[in-house]
């Protein structure tokens, strides 16, 4: 592992039931750097995030984040490294019974030892940071989805970790809330030297904000590059996926037998 | 032959399948319980807790043991009166209440109101990430999440059948004595003269936070361990309504037996 390495994935086999999601994948995230993961539905970029996470184990091969095999980790080993871990979950996951506020505030009382009025200060430059600071009194079901998003994201940014992974961080939003989180998520990149895994399908946003750029299909990285040398690559897997073509060597259907055999009853 | 093989295997399959899931139920709640606690960030999480469990169980065991102590009323009198004995009312309902229907009732009524509420509730957190996302906090869920409703569940439960209980003797007064016409002073120093502290209430109380503590495992395990999909959280609610009255209805017959055998 060298410095340069957040993240060093070597050979990471993982299987959900009987069906293969990753074989053999390695490749490292560059400290600092803004990578994106990218793919069709179904290929695992979620549970990438989850592995690297610690959330999920692999059937075989390493994780290492900072010099720390999360697979091998004791529980309470594997509690130190997330708290320089942040996650925007796909759902959110905002805390219901909580407000705006106390979902910001929650990892920093947890996690954190400092005065309340402290936490305050962190809390509503995090929200304002994400432009919701007006919204602090509102509950998670007064808000909109993309309102929610952005909330998740002030949490996932309280305790300035040194990892972030966005899982579909664009969804929902407007023109003007993605312009402001792209705009966030440079400005934590640069300033706090921030790592960012970002799983994205928003091709267009994800190219103009990453360094570097994977893309997986069939449990393996089919593409991976500068976001300039994808959009020039020959490879057919990559070119149907960035111009979203309906035939090519991705398949659209899940595997299936013959849709004529199929209609007619026959086995 | 290959039938008799096969349901062997399914039954073997069932039993280990049994087994694992004891385990982990062991295991959430050793996670649970079995950790030093911070009392800084669990009480006012048990607090909160004690009052949705708890007291918000309230009405439901106040309007459910009034009732079952007015019928229960009106059911001994008519019996009692054919033998010459309604002044013995008071202890019928009391020891019944005490011994048998303030535990077992309100355990099943707290199956039922707040057993179901914890598990929907804690599988619905899983469902949508919100256990996840504490993981990820490295915060522990069964530290912040089930331990706090296992505490609140165990503490309420006997607080709620003796509630029960007294709003049963009440109800039975209330027709007794009020409707019927019963003497009041033997209504209540006939039940004064019958039920013994140590036999009647304190192993009625130890029915109670049996069935407390059973019911409230079974239910934050259900939520916990569910599958985080619609029917998975109301197929887990469902199985803690009814594996909480299986264990309610049959650790009482072994709790009674061992009660009555003088342990």
């Amino acid at each position: 592992m060298t410095s340069q390495s957040c993240i060093k994935i070597q050979h990471l086999t993982f299987y959900r039931g009987s069906r293969k999601i990753f074989d053999d994948l390695t490749f490292d995230v560059p400290r600092g750097s803004i990578v994106g993961i990218m793919g069709p539905s179904g290929t695992g970029k979620t549970t990438l995030l989850r592995l690297i996470s610690g959330q999920l184990s692999p059937d075989q091969g390493s994780i290492v984040f900072d010099d720390d095999e999360i697979n091998t980790l004791t529980r309470a080993r594997l509690y130190q490294v997330r708290k320089k871990m942040g996650m925007l979950f796909q759902s959110n996951a905002l805390f219901t019974n909580l407000s705006v506020y106390d979902n910001v505030a929650y990892p920093l009382r947890e996690r954190r030892d400092l005065s309340e009025s402290f936490i305050r200060d962190i809390v509503l430059m995090k929200l304002q940071a994400v432009g919701l600071r007006g919204a602090r009194d509102l509950m998670p079901h007064d808000l909109s989805g993309g309102m929610a998003r952005r909330v998740a994201l002030a949490r996932a940014i309280a305790m300035d970790p040194e990892l972030i992974m966005y899982d579909e961080p664009f969804t929902g939003q407007d023109p003007i809330s993605v312009g402001m989180i792209v705009k966030l998520m440079r400005l934590l990149n640069k300033s706090a030297n921030m790592t960012s895994i970002i799983v994205s399908h928003d091709i267009e946003i994800t190219f103009n904000l990453v360094d570097y750029v994977f893309v997986l299909a069939d449990g393996k990285i089919i593409g991976q590059g500068k976001p300039e040398e994808l959009r020039n690559s020959s490879n057919e897997q990559v070119r149907q996926f960035l111009n979203g073509f309906a035939d090519g060597p991705v398949p659209f259907h899940y595997p299936a037998k013959d849709y004529a055999a199929d209609l007619m009853g026959e086995n | 032959m290959f039938g008799v093989v096969q349901r062997i295997q399914h039954l073997g399959a069932a039993g280990i399948n049994f087994i694992t899931r004891v385990g982990e139920a062991g295991l959430v709640l050793l996670g649970a319980i079995f950790k030093k606690p911070n009392f800084h960030k669990s009480f006012p999480l048990l607090i909160q807790q004690m009052y949705i469990v708890g007291f918000l169980s309230l009405p439901i065991i106040i309007v459910a043991g009034s009732f079952i102590g007015m019928v229960l009323a009106l059911e001994g009198y008519n019996i009692l009166e054919k033998f010459a004995a309604s002044d013995e009312l008071g202890p019928l309902v009391a020891l019944s209440v005490a011994r048998e229907l303030g535990p077992v009732v309100t355990g099943l009524l707290f199956a039922g109101r707040a057993g179901s509420s914890l598990t929907a509730e804690i599988g619905l957190m899983k469902a949508t990430d919100q256990l996840s996302s504490m993981e990820l906090m490295a915060v522990d869920p069964l530290q912040r999440v089930v331990a706090p409703r296992f505490w609140a569940g165990f503490y309420s439960m006997p607080l709620l059948a003796i509630i029960f209980s007294m709003f049963a003797v009440f109800g039975a007064y209330a027709v007794g004595v009020d409707w019927i016409g019963l003497d009041a002073g033997s209504f209540w120093s006939n039940m004064q003269a019958s039920v013994d502290f140590r036999i009647d209430i304190v192993n009625g109380i130890i029915k109670s936070i049996v069935f407390g503590f059973f019911t409230t495992w079974i239910a934050v395990y259900q939520g916990y361990a569910c599958v985080p999909t619609s029917e998975g959280i109301s197929h887990a609610t469902t199985r803690t309504v009814v594996f909480s009255s299986l264990v309610i209805l049959g650790l009482d017959f072994v709790l009674t037996a061992m009660m009555m055998g003088g342990w």
